[in-house]
């Protein structure tokens, strides 16, 4: 007998054949449409990464020396951009910080950091440019040709009348293209306030500024500090904490996270680890160790032209240790001052809260430690504060701000990034400085004005 | 971490899916559907602020939200959203054509969106509100349990203020603030439920969900978003 085979009806069989693939696709697809999104989101994650232009790429600066001190003051000033202004604008502010000069712009909130030195009766600058508020960088170099001011300025008896500064911009190549050309206009603005010995506090938030404005350096390290002066900074606000041993230690946050450390194998709050386990294992965002106070302070002192330390302190228990700390590093500074080799230095205990208010008026000496008091008035005049901070969303207060000059106190705002309003209060009050996550842009409104 | 837990419930979820017909509930899918006809999604969203600009300082809340699709002739749909954690507040209105080819779908259309925020903070005032305009593109296939939509946005910020107290924080007006890829799965869920899963990656500078921030960085930064839904 023929065996008999049961065939399926094709169509019906190859239906069901084809839905079930489908079923199988189906979920292999969306398997596959999560591993990109998984694969997306990782690689396109929110860390904020620096981007600062390989300077050894510029020569110029090959075989000079150092400008003296002398000619470098020449070079400052106000300067109209006669080439480059598509970039940085029609006028622009030169200052040097030590052996550096920024440029510092209106458009784009730009700004250009070089190193300076001279050869040959020119003076030659290499660094590169930055916009403030986004990662748009990329090289310039400059110089001042003997005919074009240089040989008057290296002269350092006066300045020259006619200072022209020549150079070329451009991305992060070897080879600069676009001209830039600056022309001396007049001399930086001055302050005529007696009680402030004609001083503004130009103070730059968190060491120079914070992580998410992608600076060379991470926020509140050593290296950021040593910086802020190049970035129009003449005075700086740092963050302390206490480690689980009592070291001071210059860091924001409450708790260890990626924002400010490199690695997630720490977590919890800094102040459950010893220094020793910090230094161990923790790195800041770029790479620096998370510094001591105790070497911030002796960096400020010895390696900046910074004229002011605003002490951002979080917690109750620092006021025993940091004090003692900011005598030694006033005097240091006062010594220093007295041999000529740096300006005065003002280190202020912050009291921002009400308990450290509290605490801090309690302890026997805070008469005479100099502090910053945010909470009012009356309490800058109980504390005995040199310094009322008042939130910048309170307004200009004029009333406030020339009762505290009579009283032989000054007041500094917080904290202002936006260029409009930074105008404004540097127009309508009578501010002794302003703290800002763009000392640069202060900078530049601050020194332009007649 | 959180994210990579919601996306494996995002992805279980949608491999654990039971059969059924699913060929009239859907909200974010490309297709079209039966004109004058409701559907819609209750349910949260969770969107992950960048580290560097939430710092310590902003909590992540969710919104709940809620969408509303409502079914024209001639392939098109309006649709409604409105979403909220009390603190940040969005309410938006939009059109799209929707084609449909066997089972993939495209759809194109725009919406428009209205935020308002509002918060005390150390004892002052702020609050913000803004404009936008997202015009987007969606791909749709359709499998027998499960709908899968794959859609790109462009977001514009038509305007937007902040304000603390009375003085103006900051304003903008008419930027291109980035865009977006999400993907949402629409399928059964349990009994005669059904479920939308949705993942969004956006690429902002710019984005309303930051807006307690104050950021004054302007360069896009990814904000990924997790979305989760009963369809009505």
């Amino acid at each position: 007998m023929k065996k008999q085979y049961y065939y399926p009806k094709t169509s019906e069989y190859f239906s069901k054949k084809i839905n079930r693939y489908f079923q199988i696709l189906s979920r292999i697809l969306f398997v596959l449409v999560s591993i990109i999104f998984i694969h997306f989101l990782s690689s396109c994650n929110s860390e904020l990464k620096v981007i600062v232009p390989d300077v050894q790429l510029l020569t110029s600066l090959q075989g000079t020396s150092s400008i003296p001190n002398s000619s470098r003051r020449l070079v400052e000033g106000v300067y109209v951009v006669e080439s480059g202004f598509g970039e940085f604008g029609d006028t622009v502010i030169l200052k040097h910080d030590r052996e550096w000069l920024s440029i510092f712009c209106e458009k784009n909130s730009s700004y250009i950091v070089m190193q300076s030195g001279m050869k040959d009766s020119t003076l030659y600058y290499a660094g590169y440019w930055r916009y403030a508020q986004s990662p748009r960088t990329g090289l310039c170099t400059l110089e001042i040709k003997p005919d074009d001011g240089a040989r008057e300025i290296l002269r350092a008896v006066a300045r020259p009348q006619r200072i022209i500064i020549r150079g070329v911009f451009g991305g992060n190549e070897a080879v600069l293209r676009n001209p830039l050309v600056l022309r001396f206009v007049r001399g930086l603005f001055i302050r005529a306030h007696i009680k402030s010995d004609g001083k503004f506090w130009i103070i730059a938030h968190r060491g120079g500024g914070r992580n998410s404005d992608r600076l060379p350096f991470s926020e509140n390290s050593t290296e950021l500090i040593k910086f802020a002066g190049k970035l129009g900074a003449n005075g700086v606000e740092i963050d302390v904490r206490l480690t689980k041993d009592g070291v001071p230690i210059l860091y924001h946050d409450e708790n260890l996270n990626t924002r400010l450390i490199n690695g997630e194998y720490m977590v919890g709050p800094i102040g459950n680890y010893t220094y020793a386990q910090i230094q161990e294992l923790c790195r800041l965002k770029n790479g620096e160790r998370i510094p001591t106070l105790d070497d911030v302070l002796k960096a400020v002192v010895d390696s900046t032209s910074l004229t002011a330390v605003w002490l951002d302190i979080k917690e109750i228990a620092e006021i025993e240790k940091v004090i003692p700390m900011q005598k030694k590093y006033l005097e240091r500074a006062r010594v220093l001052q007295e041999l000529g080799k740096r300006d005065s230095l003002e280190i202020f205990f912050g009291l921002a809260t009400t308990d450290i208010y509290n605490a801090f008026t309690a302890h026997p000496e805070h008469e005479q430690v100099p502090s910053i008091c945010e909470l009012g008035v009356s309490q800058t005049q109980t504390a005995n504060s040199k310094v009322y901070a008042p939130r910048w969303t309170l307004g200009s207060l004029p009333t406030e701000v020339a009762r505290l000059h009579i009283d032989n106190r000054r007041s500094f705002v917080w904290t202002l990034d936006q260029p409009e309003f930074i105008v404004k209060f540097l127009n309508e009050g009578d501010f002794d400085g302003i703290l800002t996550n763009y000392p640069t842009v202060v900078a530049y409104h601050y020194y332009i004005r007649k | 971490m959180i994210k990579f837990s919601l996306l494996l419930l995002f992805v279980a979820t949608a491999l654990s899916a039971q059969e059924y017909d699913s060929a009239s509930v859907y909200v974010m899918f490309p297709r079209n559907a039966e004109p004058y006809h409701f559907t819609g999604v209750i349910g949260s969203t969770i969107t992950f602020v960048p580290r560097p600009i939430a710092e310590e300082e902003i909590r992540q809340v969710p919104i709940i939200d809620a969408t509303i699709r409502y079914n024209l002739p001639y392939n098109f749909a309006l649709t409604a959203h409105l979403g909220t954690n009390y603190i940040t507040n969005l309410a938006s209105l939009g059109a799209q054509w929707n084609a449909n080819y066997g089972r993939l779908a495209v759809a194109v259309g725009d919406y428009s969106s209205v935020w308002y925020g509002f918060a005390s903070m150390d004892g002052f005032n702020v609050d913000a509100i803004g404009w936008l305009n997202t015009p987007h593109l969606s791909f749709g296939i359709a499998f027998d349990e499960m709908l899968i939509t794959l859609r790109g946005e462009l977001l514009f910020v038509t305007s937007r203020s902040t304000r603390a107290g009375d003085i103006e924080v900051a304003s903008d007006r008419n930027i291109r603030a980035g865009g977006s890829l999400a993907l949402y799965v629409e399928q059964p869920f349990f009994r005669n439920t059904h479920v939308l899963l949705g993942l969004k990656l956006n690429n902002l500078s710019n984005a309303y969900q930051s807006w307690l921030a104050f950021s004054t960085f302007n360069d896009p930064l990814l904000y990924p978003e997790f979305s989760i839904g009963i369809l009505l």
